[in-house]
């Protein structure tokens, strides 16, 4: 009897189902459940947010907190601070993956050269939750080692899976499944990796994904004037779990190199030296891939000044401006127009931006347990 | 010296008494005890009798620490209905009672994780606001999720 009073009753507590309940479903639950009706489709799709990337910034704060920016709107600047759900020195943590939402966290403890990470942690900043990875089958030395190796996130749908991908200092792949919460080692994939120029050490830099796949740039730190960086794209099949190479434009006098996406379409962008002054960027470039793995650049922009130090761009926004970071403010450029607008420091407020995107969703690093 | 008791009255102004040090789990109780003191009776308006009777009982277990986490899943556990286990979740969202709280959403959502979108609707009783073209363009749209 008490079961049918309650049936009939009309209340739903709306909060502890959209906020703790709904948050908590696998991936493919929330997709399906977007159906049930108006408002779950509008809550499920874009919680708090329109779906733009957006960045983290830490600030040294006792206990330690963070903001977001969004990155097609950086006039509206900074969100209020939460507070970290987890312990890290913000000197000491970096995201190395994001997917979906979801953000991976590596934590160091130390400094010192060869410095380690001592955890590895799955985090939704927009829900706070977050999952420290399992350790097992990680035991060999250099799988925390946080020089020279990448990470890369991609979701297989075939069996509603986040898994992590992680190439070693040495070139040793690692799976992880967070459904299974453990790591796997799968073949080495020297083949892919002997054309690697590895004479200096090298760095690999972010990861993007596109149609199950994952890019990487992978290219030497420079070693001197008369031997200029090289690089190479890596790319990594999430079916087959194989890595290659694939070719990219060359370049006369590059220095750094990295990918964005950009309208479905992968984008390098690159820098170029100037011999004068080796600190400032002389011009950048922007290719795109199309289909084929052909290569066709889109713009080149020079600095309105020789001197200004502009780091990467951080991201592409749909109007074709960049977000770029100049001595650490975020700037929006125009490239076409060569025009800026300055709009936060991150070295005159001591905060430390963590430079990987993220979007803003439900998705749970905790789904599956 | 003898347990000081508290007493909760629920939304259907039934009253319940619990020992103090047992009631203090809850954060909510135990910054009303610090602040007035604790007054006769706390009252709880959003919380019915049934509810605060489970969630009673829940503060009431004698579980060695260690078997704690084991308790908690079981006690979900046995009250698989569902409106149950909301009312019970908002009652401890709102008493702040984090174990129970996330067990009891844990539970929801395990159980509502399978379930087609008539399940859901009649589970939750929610209107399905859509027309079905709508809702085949969806479908089609995220085909392999359903």
């Amino acid at each position: 009897m008490a079961e049918l009073r309650r049936s009939i009753s009309p209340e739903l507590p709306p909060e502890v189902l959209f906020y703790h309940i709904l948050p908590r479903l696998p991936h493919k639950s929330v997709v399906r459940f977007r159906c049930v009706c108006k408002q779950w489709q509008s809550f499920l799709k874009t919680p708090t947010a329109n779906g733009h990337p957006r960045l983290l910034v830490i600030s040294k704060t006792t206990p330690c907190t963070f903001r977001t920016i969004d990155c097609e709107a950086l006039r509206d600047g900074l969100t209020a601070a939460r507070s970290l759900p987890f312990e890290a020195e913000p000197q000491n943590m970096s995201i190395v993956a994001s997917l979906d939402g979801l953000v991976c966290v590596g934590i160091k403890k130390t400094r010192y050269e060869y410095e380690k990470y001592s955890d590895l942690i799955l985090w939704n900043p927009s829900t706070g939750e977050y999952k420290t990875l399992s350790r097992a089958n990680t035991d060999n030395d250099e799988f925390y080692v946080c020089a020279g190796g990448a990470f890369g996130l991609y979701y297989t749908s075939s069996n509603d899976d986040y898994q992590l991908v992680r190439v070693t200092y040495y070139h040793d792949v690692y799976i992880y499944s967070l459904k299974s919460d453990s790591w796997r080692k799968v073949d080495s994939i020297q083949d892919a990796f002997l054309y690697i120029p590895n004479r200096f050490p090298y760095s690999w830099r972010w990861s993007v994904l596109l149609n199950k796949k994952l890019y990487f740039v992978n290219q030497t730190v420079e070693g001197n004037l008369s031997t200029p960086p090289s690089y190479s794209i890596m790319r990594f099949d999430s079916k087959t779990e194989k890595f290659s190479k694939t070719e990219g434009p060359t370049f006369t006098n590059p220095r750094t190199w990295w990918l964005n996406l950009w309208f479905g379409c992968i984008h390098l962008c690159v820098t170029h030296s100037n011999p004068y002054f080796r600190d400032s960027c002389q011009e950048f470039e922007m290719w795109r891939m199309d289909g084929g793995g052909e290569w066709t650049k889109v713009v080149t922009y020079y600095p309105l000044s020789r001197l200004d130090r502009f780091d990467q761009p951080l991201h592409v926004m749909k109007n074709g401006n960049w977000l770029m970071l100049k001595e650490g403010w975020f700037c929006n450029v125009d490239v076409k127009t060569r025009s800026e607008e300055r709009y936060y420091s991150t070295y005159f407020c001591k905060d430390i931006l963590l430079g990987r995107k993220y979007i803003e969703t439900l998705v749970s690093p905790n789904q599956y347990t | 010296m003898s347990k000081k008791t508290l007493t909760l009255m629920s939304k259907d102004k039934q009253l319940f008494n619990i020992e103090e040090h047992l009631a203090v789990q809850s954060v909510t109780i135990r910054n009303m005890v610090k602040e007035d003191g604790a007054s006769s009776v706390i009252p709880l308006p959003r919380v019915d009798s049934e509810t605060l009777a489970l969630v009673i009982e829940y503060l009431n277990r004698q579980q060695a620490p260690e078997e704690d986490e084991d308790y908690v899943k079981k006690f979900v556990d046995e009250r698989g209905e569902i409106p149950t286990l909301l009312e019970l979740a908002q009652a401890a969202l709102d008493l702040d009672i984090k174990k129970l709280m996330d067990a009891a959403c844990m539970k929801v959502a395990d159980l509502i994780k399978d379930f087609t979108l008539e399940e859901v609707r009649e589970a939750l009783r929610i209107e399905n606001d859509r027309t079905p073209e709508e809702e085949k363009a969806i479908r089609d749209e995220f085909q392999w999720a359903f």
